[in-house]
């Protein structure tokens, strides 16, 4: 249908917006603005500087103090921040899942419970006893087999990996399923 | 699904640290001017006379009208009216409700679902939808992707046409505390 405006739902809910960043860099560039604003009145008006007059300040430019350096570090520090913002894409821990009518878009933590459900019923293991990670590209499921009972790996990869296919998740995931050597005693 | 241009965004971002950064390097460097020349700030800050003194609280306020501009039309694009349809003998709107409504329906009987919340937007000039649903811990998602798309399908011939549906399955802060459902 909408084949554009999904791929643009879709990329904006896969990565952080920055407007948050921007309105606070936007604040704090208007609080300077303010700020030179009013010093440059007080020394038009011939009162005494808040905390440093134009002229101190030009001065303090071209001939720069220890305080001064150290006020540039900062702003070279706090400028490289910024800059990586606007440069880092802020991907957001959450999978979309194709489908013809619908954009979905699901959070990894929802992502790996359902992997390790899929998983748990296959190995007859309580929920509690499967871990489930999922990272951008990766899913690592670890089982902890009751004592005694062995958890069928292959099997319980391939139940994975059928969810996997059901969902398809984008961008897809590689599965893999490790089974812990000790059991645990108990139901 | 906010209408705030994302790429402006990281273009403002990247121009602020520039900004700063070599507004910091530059007095950096006018510390050693017999290592690196660097020019320095003409002297216009003597003697503040009438005429600087208007343009500098001009440019201030230009630059705090403008930053309080942008910040203040983040976000937005949200609506409550879904649709609008107007013909010659009067118009029909569909509120968000009733979608909300025929997702609510049918989603209540689903045990994994923990909160169903709906929204309506406007992305590119067109209605579109926001189903945020919260789910337990080792929720059916295949299931509860196909219970929501046949509830779309039933809103689609309820509004006789397709709108943009976006559906976002979260675990939510309550997820954590919910007990699983065991029997499905």
């Amino acid at each position: 249908m909408t084949d554009n405006t999904y791929r643009r739902i879709l990329r904006r809910e896969r990565f952080r917006s920055r407007s948050a960043s921007v309105s606070i860099a936007l604040g704090l560039v208007a609080l300077g603005a303010a700020y030179v604003a009013v010093e440059w009145v007080l020394s038009f008006l011939g009162q005494r500087a808040l905390l440093m007059s134009p002229q101190a300040a030009v001065d303090g430019v071209n001939s720069p103090s220890v305080w001064g350096v150290t006020a540039a570090g900062t702003a070279i520090a706090l400028g490289l921040v910024v800059l990586l913002l606007a440069l880092i894409p802020g991907r957001r821990a959450r999978h979309t899942l194709p489908h013809d009518r619908l954009a979905i878009v699901v959070d990894d933590a929802v992502l790996a419970s359902a992997i390790g459900r899929a998983a748990r019923t296959e190995a007859s293991v309580p929920a509690d006893r499967v871990r489930t990670t999922v990272s951008a590209r990766r899913a690592l499921v670890a089982v902890t087999p009751s004592s005694g009972i062995a958890v069928d790996k292959p099997s319980v990869q391939a139940a994975t990996e059928r969810l996997a296919a059901d969902l398809a998740p984008v961008p897809p995931l590689r599965l893999a399923v490790s089974v812990l050597p000790s059991g645990v005693v108990g139901s | 699904m906010s209408a705030s241009n994302r790429p402006l965004n990281r273009i403002l971002l990247a121009l602020i640290g520039l900004a700063s950064i070599a507004a910091g390097a530059w007095i950096v460097l006018r510390a050693y001017p017999q290592l690196v020349p660097v020019v320095a700030l003409p002297e216009i800050a003597l003697q503040p006379d009438a005429l600087t003194t208007t343009i500098v609280v001009a440019s201030a306020v230009l630059v705090i009208v403008l930053a309080l501009a942008w910040i203040l039309t983040r976000g937005g694009g949200k609506t409550r009216r879904l649709l609008h349809d107007s013909h010659d003998d009067g118009s029909v709107e569909f509120d968000v409700a009733v979608a909300r409504d025929i997702l609510t329906a049918a989603l209540q009987r689903r045990p994994d679902v923990l909160s169903l919340h709906v929204s309506s937007h406007t992305v590119r000039s067109t209605g579109a939808l926001r189903i945020t649903v919260a789910v337990r811990q080792g929720c059916d998602l295949p299931r509860l992707r196909d219970d929501v798309a046949r509830a779309i399908e039933q809103f689609d011939r309820a509004v006789e046409r397709r709108i943009p549906v976006l559906l976002h399955v979260t675990s939510g802060v309550r997820a954590n505390f919910a007990r699983e459902q065991r029997v499905a």
